[in-house]
């Protein structure tokens, strides 16, 4: 029932007591510092910020989750037009195991958490643990019998047990009952899924055994009312980072009164990430400590005050329904005016416009690093220009959904080559090629770039019949006029041009380009495809004609005469002269075999109709 | 060296002898059954092993760490994992010490009580009521149970 997570080994070492890596938020929050290293895309069900399908499947597996949970980064691919591939960058993956928070993918670029769904399953002793192994081996009483284990050993073993298990190793006896016990009050940090048919004080009695709860995510399958609100304020007195995730079918409950006493009580609270918060209503938040904060599935909210000057990062995503009636232009400016550390926001919201921009850009937010403003169509160039005079050190910039046109990525060039090192602009419809091809010449330190679904067909319809039929029909449409991209980065490590169905040619020089989404590129030409990329780890190619992802997987697999560097040189037989030898005659296949494995592991994406 | 406690023997070895006799110094392990030390041994070298053919890809590492670990545990009976998490633990040897927890925790998860004591040889030392007591505290947790 209640269910965590197998911790995911796939990142390094697995935990060892004093270390206590497996910490989900300092990684963010040290993520957050670095500013840059990773962004997740999602595919979304409704475009751009929700992951929704990944997360879900991850999620929905039964207690028996193992280790190789690896609900991956070579995600599931959808081939709708509002949806894209999931590509993670982990570049980071020196980190002790990073978190993996199902909800990352509403927040794409602005989260450095892989989509991985880590899960450290079971509550982490503290540091201080190395003092508790002192007290088990002095203990009088628990003298093991023979054969039986020390304490210091049960103790790792229950560690890596869920919650579940860990409530039932309680009744083998009276030596695992202290033991399990001891863990529990060592716990930092819980995830737990509370089913459907939870019974009331559920999570309270579980709660309980932990005190020095510091960390808690709660995936909710019931409905969540303020009681589960109450019962956390009350058996985690040190709570710093909350996280309560929702299922489809569970409703949140919480009105904003309620989540502004919470917030208000608790002193120690650092961050809060919360979903579905549709009834809130309206809320005024006051806390000091207070530095993240996640917000999603927004609904009409009369009035939004944030009283939080710690704060630093802000997410707030807007259910996407028109008639919306927050006044968004003022909340903005409520923001500018108190929290003036702020260094991250995401707001996405379909009522975004140039007046929520220019409240925005009036505030002072020295600190201000990352923006993303989605889904606002009546964001314009002129926001542009307002952001671009307010902020010139972004080093990231979002403003997928928007009306900006190549004028305005001419003045995001002129104003941030030397931050900015990632781009979104999916989904905006006036940004063409040539945009696309100024902005990776002009921006030196670009590391993404996101141009999902701008180089559209003009002339694609919005079914989606079967490949081959559509491909012959728009050849016999030969009135058409594509686009062509060429682009030569020396840094750019994840490129993305899902459902850039007007793009018939590609040429890519980019020698750390990692990953590469072409999904839906419908009308790109087999033959009009060239792929100067030795690191390409992933290229998703769903919805692609079949030519092309054969064409793909003999560049990336053939990759010899695109290198650029010179071959090694070796003597003929006879002595007479040197020739260039190709690689595959030389001990070097081990970066070609990942790849050509990688490729392969490509060519198995489900191609979703 | 990754067998910790050897390498504090052999350090303290050094503080006190001058004969560089350490080569053949018989160091006592009294904790240790042959059986399991044989098995961290092998444990060990192939670790180190494929480490040092994966120097630069983590990645890779894991993978053959963990199909390599698949297989031990095929090997292994379950009974032998306790005397391996000892001499683990004796020899202070953390990767090895991880791993088999892991597999412990992995192999009682989900099971019923009595397995959980049949596993480890425990008997149930509490009172009557007791047990009792705590089956209905939480009862919830207790569905869902996997067949021994």
């Amino acid at each position: 029932m209640q269910h965590q997570n197998q911790p995911h080994f796939s990142a390094d070492a697995p935990t060892t007591p004093c270390a206590g890596p497996t910490v989900t938020f300092s990684s963010a929050a040290a993520d957050h510092k670095r500013g840059k290293k990773r962004g997740s895309y999602n595919c979304g069900r409704c475009g751009l910020p929700k992951k929704g399908h990944n997360c879900h499947t991850s999620i929905t597996t039964t207690t028996t989750t193992d280790t190789t949970t690896a609900t991956t980064t070579s995600s599931p691919i959808i081939n709708t037009p509002t949806s894209r591939a999931d590509s993670s960058a982990s570049l980071s993956s020196t980190r002790p195991p990073p978190p993996r928070q199902p909800y990352t993918h509403f927040r794409r670029a602005l989260s450095f958490d892989d989509d991985v769904r880590a899960g450290f399953p079971e509550p982490e002793p503290e540091v201080e643990e190395e003092e508790q192994e002192e007290e088990d081996f002095g203990y009088p009483s628990m003298d093991p019998e023979p054969g039986a284990l020390p304490a210091s050993c049960l103790w790792e073993i229950l560690r890596r047990l869920p919650p579940v298990g860990l409530l039932s190793a309680a009744r083998v006896s009276k030596s695992w009952r202290e033991t399990s016990k001891r863990l529990w009050k060592a716990a930092e940090e819980l995830r737990l899924r509370v089913p459907a048919r939870a019974q009331v004080g559920f999570v309270g009695s579980v709660l309980q055994k932990c005190p020095g709860l510091v960390r808690l995510s709660l995936r909710m399958e019931s409905d969540l009312d303020a009681t589960m609100l109450a019962c956390i304020a009350f058996s985690c007195p040190n709570l710093e980072f909350m996280e309560i995730l929702k299922s489809d079918t569970a409703i949140n409950r919480i009105n904003g009164d309620e989540l502004g006493r919470f917030v208000a009580d608790k002193r120690c609270l650092k961050s809060l990430k919360m979903e579905g918060c549709s009834n809130l209503g309206g809320f005024v938040l006051c806390s000091s400590s207070l530095s993240t904060l996640w917000l999603s599935d927004l609904y009409s909210l009369s009035k939004m005050v944030f009283n939080c000057p710690n704060l630093k990062e802000i997410s707030l995503e807007f259910y996407r329904q028109e008639n919306d009636s927050t006044d968004l232009t003022t909340m903005v400016d409520g923001l500018g005016r108190n929290c003036l550390r702020l260094q991250n926001i995401h707001i996405a919201s379909v009522r975004l416009s140039h007046s929520v921009v220019l409240a925005l850009t009036a505030a002072n937010l020295r600190g201000l690093r990352m923006l993303s403003l989605v889904l606002g169509s009546e964001i314009t160039d002129a926001s542009v220009a307002a952001i671009a005079s307010s902020y010139p050190n972004l080093e990231l910039l979002d403003l997928s959904g928007s009306s900006i046109s190549d004028s305005g990525i001419g003045m995001i060039c002129n104003v941030f080559p030397e931050t900015l090192s990632r781009l979104l602009l999916a989904l905006c419809p006036n940004v063409t090629s040539s945009g696309i091809q100024f902005a990776t010449a002009q921006l030196p330190l670009l590391e993404l770039m996101d141009c999902g679904m701008t180089i559209c067909d003009p002339n694609s319809q919005n079914g989606i019949p079967d490949e081959s039929s559509d491909w012959e029909l728009r050849n016999t449409a030969n009135h058409l006029i594509y686009q062509k991209l060429i682009i030569k980065h020396g840094r750019l490590k994840k490129l993305s041009l899902w459902g850039c169905s007007g793009l018939d040619a590609l040429y890519l020089n980019c020698p750390e380009l990692n990953d590469l989404n072409l999904n839906s590129c419908k009308n790109l030409h087999p033959e009009r495809l060239l792929l100067q990329c030795s690191k390409l780890e992933s290229v998703h190619a769903s919805g692609c004609q079949e030519l092309l992802i054969g064409a793909v997987e003999s560049q990336v697999s053939n990759d010899f005469p695109a290198v650029e560097n010179v071959l090694p040189c070796k003597r003929l037989a006879d002595g007479s002269k040197r020739v260039r030898v190709p690689h595959f005659l030389s001990a070097q296949s081990c970066d070609d075999d990942k790849k050509r494995r990688r490729v392969e592991r490509r060519h198995c994406n489900v191609l979703v109709s | 060296m990754k067998f910790c406690a050897v390498k504090q023997y052999f350090d303290d070895e050094n503080n006190n002898n001058i004969t560089s006799g350490a080569s053949t110094t018989m160091i006592p392990l009294p904790n240790v059954e042959s059986h399991p030390l044989a098995i961290l041994i092998t444990y060990c070298k192939k670790h180190l092993k494929i480490k040092a053919n994966n120097a630069d890809n983590k990645k890779e590492t894991e993978k053959e760490m963990e199909q390599y670990e698949q297989e031990l545990l095929k090997k292994v009976m379950p009974q032998e994992l306790t005397e391996l998490i000892l001499a683990a633990n004796y020899l202070n040897f953390k990767e090895a010490l991880d791993f088999f927890c892991r597999a412990v925790a992995s192999a009682i998860q989900n099971k019923s009580i009595e397995f959980v004591r049949k596993f480890f040889g425990l008997e149930s030392d509490f009172e009557l009521g007791e047990e009792e007591k705590l089956r209905e505290e939480f009862a919830w947790s207790f569905e869902g149970v996997d067949e021994d």
